[in-house]
């Protein structure tokens, strides 16, 4: 009898994690306990409010990381945008260490602005152009953060062997690691990024990265920045980790009829020939991403999406190429593309150019019930 | 732990091989990174690296006596090419960093 019970139990616990349907914000089903503590004090220090007495600064884009990653709720999108700058010289790209880096930061601490009278860093001289970034969604980055290489590899195809009009390469990180995260797949790791990020957007140094960014290549006046480095330590940036890691990509919402015409539609125009619907995980030490299917509809790779989005260049990434963008809580997305110039899915979808101008063409040339299954397919996701 | 006297610290100091002293402040280093400029000049190169998007350079000195080598064949300075992947292996000295082995990881950019 007890026996009975308890297997009742397990089959009844399966069949609802099964259902669960995961919201924005949620952590992935099957982390254990010890895993969901630290996802909950890791969401705490994300949404930690830093000040020039704790380390902002002087450089920095926000406060929090929550400020920008914040919408429903935390590691959504916000509607800051920010200034990136690198250039193409003699056929490479230059990420302009020399004059503050790729990421221009728009604010400044109180002391930083009294010391050298400004209000964001310098945009480089020598940069070309001026690209824009809008803060995506960070829900389901630790999932894709555990899908092998050698998974994305084989969706690449940089020569076209197969001639059907897409590509995809993988980037690599300057010491030659296949990149996978940021708007150009320049960043290999999701810790790497997090860390990376703490600095470069909230002036906060870490034990990764225990220096500040320069003032445009300039180094910071003295008595600026006198918090201690680093200004956080390893227990809050891993906490930081495991918050961004075991953040769940939220369930798609029932797709009615209409939905479900949209979902083939998708693949028929050939939209998943980049946005790759699933990906697995590989044998991760975490058994809530150990081997897990994740609804992506990205292949992390570079694609050429034309000259009319073309901005800036980064690792192997020319100013074209572009990361096949995952399209997770797309539903909750109220700008779209890397820089956030299209207000709904159908202007992002007549933006694609380049390798996905075949697929907007199509999905142009579709009868209007079919466009409208489409988009109502995407606004599941 | 014993103290040494002033006289047997002397001895001591005197016996140590010449440059044994600057070796015990040397910390080793290994960076992997991408090579942004090439001066053969000073003997000098500036490798790019970073954390995420927070990209930094190293600025490394090659010594003639460092081994750079691609493919398993010995090069010369002159013959790395910025955009190459690099893993260089030096000491942190007083004069900054020096690379004792340079090894050219990916050549192509």
């Amino acid at each position: 009898m007890i026996r009975a019970t308890v297997w009742a139990a397990a089959a009844l616990a399966l069949a609802t994690a099964a259902c669960q349907r995961l919201k924005p914000g949620d952590p992935l089903p099957g982390l254990t306990r010890a895993e969901r503590e630290r996802f909950k004090q890791g969401k705490v220090v994300f949404d930690s409010v830093f000040t020039p007495q704790t380390g902002l600064g002087p450089l920095f884009n926000s406060i929090a990381c929550g400020q920008c990653h914040e919408d429903p709720v935390a590691g959504g999108s916000g509607d800051e945008v920010e200034v990136h700058a690198t250039v193409v010289r003699a056929g490479l790209c230059d990420p302009l260490a020399g004059e503050g880096g790729p990421v221009i930061q728009q604010a400044t601490t109180p002391a930083l602005k009294q010391a050298l009278g400004i209000d964001r860093e310098p945009f480089p001289p020598s940069a070309p152009v001026r690209a824009s970034r809008t803060s995506p969604v960070v829900f389901g980055r630790g999932l894709l953060d555990a899908v092998p290489d050698s998974v994305l590899l084989r969706y690449a195809d940089p020569d076209d062997r197969d001639g059907d009009g897409i590509s995809g390469r993988p980037n690599r990180f300057f010491d030659g690691r296949m990149g996978r995260l940021g708007r150009k797949a320049f960043v290999p790791t999701l810790d790497e990024f997090n860390a990376g990020a703490f600095v470069l957007e909230q002036g906060i140094t870490n034990p990764a990265v225990r220096t500040e960014e320069t003032i445009g290549g300039q180094p910071i006046p003295a008595g600026v920045d006198p918090t201690q480095d680093p200004e956080i330590n390893q227990d809050a940036l891993d906490l930081t980790n495991a918050f961004m890691r075991f953040l769940a990509a939220p369930t798609p919402t029932r797709a009615g009829k209409e939905g479900k015409r949209g979902r083939a539609v998708f693949s028929e125009i050939g939209c998943a020939a980049c946005h790759i619907p699933t990906l697995r995980t590989g044998n991760h030490s975490v058994r809530a991403l150990r081997n897990k299917e994740v609804a992506a509809y990205t292949d992390l790779l570079l694609h050429d999406m034309g000259p009319d989005l073309a901005d800036i260049c980064l690792g192997l990434a020319t100013p074209s190429e572009f990361r096949t963008e995952p399209l997770m809580d797309l539903r909750d997305a109220k700008r779209f593309l890397h820089d956030g110039r299209a207000t709904t899915p159908e202007q992002a979808i007549d933006l694609h150019g380049g390798e996905g101008a075949a697929a907007r063409d199509r999905f142009k040339a579709l009868p209007a019930r079919d466009r409208a299954a489409l988009i109502a397919f995407l606004k599941t996701l | 732990m014993k103290h040494l006297t002033p006289a047997a610290a002397l001895t001591a100091f005197l016996l140590l091989p010449a440059a044994a002293l600057p070796a015990q402040r040397e910390v080793p280093y290994t960076y992997q990174g991408t090579v942004h400029t090439v001066n053969v000049r000073t003997g000098s190169l500036d490798l790019l690296t970073g954390v995420g998007h927070a990209v930094r350079v190293v600025q490394i000195r090659v010594l003639p006596t460092a081994l750079i080598a691609s493919e398993g064949r010995s090069i010369s300075l002159g013959d790395l090419a910025p955009g190459a992947v690099v893993r260089a292996d030096c000491r942190l000295t007083d004069a900054g960093l020096l690379a004792d082995r340079i090894e050219v990881k990916r050549g192509d950019p």
